[in-house]
């Protein structure tokens, strides 16, 4: 039998990270995956990022992962989400080129040392007590190994429906796999059912584009990745057009074959993202809903048309299609379809994405009931990091909801579970402030670094930005004369001071910023966009900062309040019966997570505090009287 | 909660959003006289509860004749002031017959919870009792030190957000929400959930 160290199933954007992360930390690892035209699959939408999706792309980056480089090297357009609405939820967004995107992903794959990218159906795990798993493939092959990465997306028994057909299959018609959910429920997960959906895809010559509104790409914005970190290369651009009322009278006319209301489709869609069937009756108010034609890549004039994912019958959503500003003559390439498919109730694992109930089995990605690429990557990642440490008996890795969103994605669906795909956003995060884009390198590298990820090349970016951070702090200092910074201010229409006056208070004023005061002054020409950028936050926003940091100072107490693994439930009065039941099942590490268990109330928090704090002061008393 | 008679013996609280209100309901503990210790902390509790709140929802069963134990009840909520009397199980055949003449002078809603009909008249009704002033406002006062502090820092938060009108929207979003988290404090409602609720009831927000 071929041995590895571990075996990663799914090679979907979780799968590529876990694997990846496995690999560069020295482990021999074999992805399998259905099909290899299908690895890191972009198979809805053409793009990467958005809100508070970019923060998990740079996030995923400064780990040390692959998915921000992969977008770099494969955008064909970057725009910069809400830039007018304050550097904590700005956002990065890319068109993909799908095809090179997914190209690009094996390549660096196949070039990966200890990195085994195989075709394979998996349909069965064996758990032994020794620690070792046997991964079974459907022609019989097996596979040894210590820890198992699940990550396999969409295609757990997943069934495709387009009105009143369905078929068994993974998204695009690739092969799903039948027996592995049998296998998860014989290991004893509990299985959800959710769907999802995804919108036509039509041929960009049959757009009649000169009636529409075109959305280009950014020039003056920085790419994803801190290791390639330049001036995006737009090479396509987006259109927007709009449904209207004879498109919502097709839809309605034919609300009695959609199976979203026939009740054919028994998964349970995300709310953020309803079919456009659904949106119509959702928000009957509206005349017209927003649909961006996006392409889906250089080498291919299909374009993929945002917002209109449905499941009506296919001569429905032509005559919808048809109904639109622009596509009155669109040819259909790909019908729009929904998909409904297994994956476990998340609240099965424990911050560091490993089962709780089998050590060694990791789980990444829609398979844990969320929805999205990046998501999937940012599971991904660290189900990879932690296979990585529980292989070498290490210590696991879990990020707080205080670094990263990462954390609070991990916090949320372990903590308090899902009952729809879940989409990560800024409003779910507590300290987004300090959560940005630009700062994910500060908050994440190190610990990167810690966990064997981040390689010297990276590192020594890494470094390089604080020491120059460093440097651009000690001239804020430096102070100006009015006389100096006349046209500075009086350009900005900020009032002139009388006196002289610092940078750093400069950069407080509210026109003012770093780069206006570069303009005129040229003090920080020595210093690249991304120190700039970074120091004009900082100062900035000092004060709301500081603020959020002692929040999160506060936040990190709970945090710290460890309850031990032995720790009884059970044992203790004065825990009411509806707590005990929900702490025994999601096991929290610490108080702080204790208290964001729906159920468990501030009293039964307030009690807990106490108990634990007792049960510690015991066994500390116990341990020094053996040793005395 | 439980199906069965006499076991509710916490005070349960939850809370609604009915147009501009926020109506908290508390459902008490039975009142019937009992040697049982803990169920005659129970009743003291819930007698304490129904002095305290604006308005009693008296709960009858439609399908069964008003027993004494039912008379007894009102006798002890009759000196309240906003008493509305729900006549449950309107989805069975209607046996409870009114004859008291306190009880009928009273507001009445027929409602089904089983088949949740007319549960909006409730809330309309409690809150037709807001809007015309039959609930008197003029006794909320604040309670203690820790909640006035909770206040005085409420007001800071305010002033706060008042200068920051040039800030950008995520600063100022995240002093409305260090303000919501203070006001929670006294509310005990500090759940993210309810924006997101917001969000997804109004938006698409695409993938």
């Amino acid at each position: 039998m071929e041995k590895y160290d571990a075996v990663v199933i799914g090679a979907g954007h979780a799968g590529c990270e876990a694997a990846l992360a496995l690999a560069r930390t020295g482990n021999k690892t074999l992805l399998l995956t259905l099909s290899l035209d299908a690895v890191a699959f972009l198979a809805c939408n053409p793009s990467i990022g958005g809100t508070a999706k970019g923060q998990l792309v740079c996030e995923v980056d400064a780990l040390g992962g692959e998915m921000g480089v992969n977008t770099d090297k494969t955008l064909i357009q970057l725009r910069m989400l809400n830039s007018g609405k304050g550097p904590a939820v700005q956002s990065l967004r890319a068109q993909a080129d799908k095809i090179e995107y997914h190209n690009q992903m094996k390549l660096t794959l196949e070039k990966t040392q200890n990195l085994f990218l195989r075709q394979g159906e998996v349909v069965d795990i064996e758990c032994h007590d020794d620690g070792t798993k046997i991964v079974t493939t459907a022609l019989e092959q097996k596979f040894e190994c210590r820890a198992v990465v699940f990550a396999t997306g969409v295609y757990l028994k997943s069934r495709i429906i387009i009105g009143d057909w369905t078929k068994d299959c993974g998204p695009n018609g690739f092969a799903n796999a039948q027996k592995l959910s049998s296998a998860l429920e014989r290991l004893g997960f509990k299985l959800l059912r959710f769907k999802t959906g995804t919108p036509a895809r039509i041929n960009g010559r049959s757009i009649d584009y000169s009636c529409l509104d075109v959305q280009k790409g950014e020039e003056n914005i920085q790419n994803f990745s801190f290791l390639t970190r330049h001036k995006p290369k737009n090479k396509a651009v987006c259109y927007l057009t709009y449904t209207n009322l004879e498109t919502h009278k097709i839809i309605l006319d034919n609300l009695d074959k959609a199976p979203v209301f026939s009740g054919l489709i028994k998964g349970v869609g995300p709310r953020y993202c309803p079919s456009i069937e659904t949106k119509i009756v959702r928000f009957a108010d509206k005349d017209r809903h927003q649909l961006f034609l996006e392409p889906e890549s250089l080498s291919t004039q299909e374009v993929y048309i945002q917002g209109f994912s449905t499941s009506m019958p296919v001569d429905v959503q032509e005559k919808m299609i048809r109904s639109v500003k622009g596509l009155e003559n669109a040819e259909v390439m790909r019908d729009s379809y929904a998909i409904e498919y297994d994956c476990i109730d998340p609240t099965q694992l424990m911050p560091t994405l490993e089962a709780k109930n089998c050590s060694g089995l990791f789980f990444a990605g829609q398979i844990n009931g969320t929805s999205g690429y990046e998501e999937a990557a940012a599971q991904g990642i660290i189900a990879g990091i932690n296979a990585n440490l529980y292989l070498k008996g290490k210590e696991q890795l879990v990020l707080k909801r205080s670094d990263g969103y990462i954390g609070v994605l991990i916090d949320d669906i372990v903590t308090k579970g899902t009952n729809e795909p879940y989409r990560m956003m800024t409003s779910r995060a507590e300290y987004r402030l300090f959560l940005r884009q630009d700062n994910a390198d500060l908050r994440l590298t190190e610990i990167g670094r810690k966990v064997g990820l981040v390689d010297d090349k990276r590192w020594k970016i890494f470094n390089q930005k604080k020491k120059n951070l460093n440097k651009i702090f000690e001239i804020l200092s430096k102070k100006f004369k009015p006389t100096e910074i006349e046209n500075l201010f009086k350009d900005n229409g900020e009032n002139l001071p009388k006196e002289s006056i610092s940078l750093k208070d400069m950069i407080k004023r509210n026109n003012i910023d770093a780069f206006k005061i570069n303009d005129y002054l040229h003090v920080f020409d020595g210093f690249n966009f991304d120190i700039i950028n970074e120091m004009n936050i900082m100062v900035k926003y000092e004060g709301y900062l500081k603020q959020q940091t002692e929040e999160i100072e506060k936040f990190k107490k709970n945090e710290n309040m460890i309850i031990p693994k032995e720790f009884d439930y059970k044992q203790y009065h004065g825990l009411r019966l509806e707590a005990v039941e929900k702490l025994e099942q999601i096991k929290p590490l610490n108080i702080g997570q204790a208290s964001r268990i729906s159920g468990v109330s501030p009293a039964d928090i307030a009690v807990l505090s106490v108990l634990v704090k007792k049960f510690n002061d015991e066994n500390k008393n116990k341990k020094n009287a053996e040793y005395k | 909660m439980t199906d069965i008679e006499g076991t509710t013996r916490d005070v349960l609280t939850e809370s609604i959003f009915y147009k501009d209100l926020r109506l908290n309901f508390i459902d008490t503990a039975g009142l019937r006289e009992s040697e049982d210790k803990v169920e005659k902390i129970g009743i003291e509790k819930s007698k304490e509860t129904l002095k305290r709140s604006d308005v009693v929802l008296f709960v009858l069963d439609g399908s069964r004749k008003l027993n004494d134990y039912d008379k007894e009840i009102f006798e002890i909520l009759n000196d309240n002031k906003n008493i509305i009397v729900i006549i449950n199980k309107m989805d069975k055949e209607r046996v409870l017959n009114l004859t008291e003449d306190d009880l009928k002078s009273k507001d009445l809603i027929e409602i089904s919870a089983l088949q949740e009909k007319n549960i909006d008249l409730i809330k309309e009704k409690i809150y037709s009792k807001v809007v015309s002033e039959e609930i008197n406002y003029s006794k909320i006062v604040v309670i203690n030190e820790r909640q006035i502090e909770i206040l005085n820092n409420c007001k800071d938060v305010i002033s706060e957000i008042e200068d920051a009108k040039n800030q950008s929207m995520d600063v100022v979003a995240m002093l409305i929400k260090k303000l919501w988290n203070e006001l929670g404090k006294i509310t005990g409602d500090s759940e993210n959930e309810h924006i997101i609720d917001l969000i997804f009831s109004k938006f698409c927000l695409g993938k």
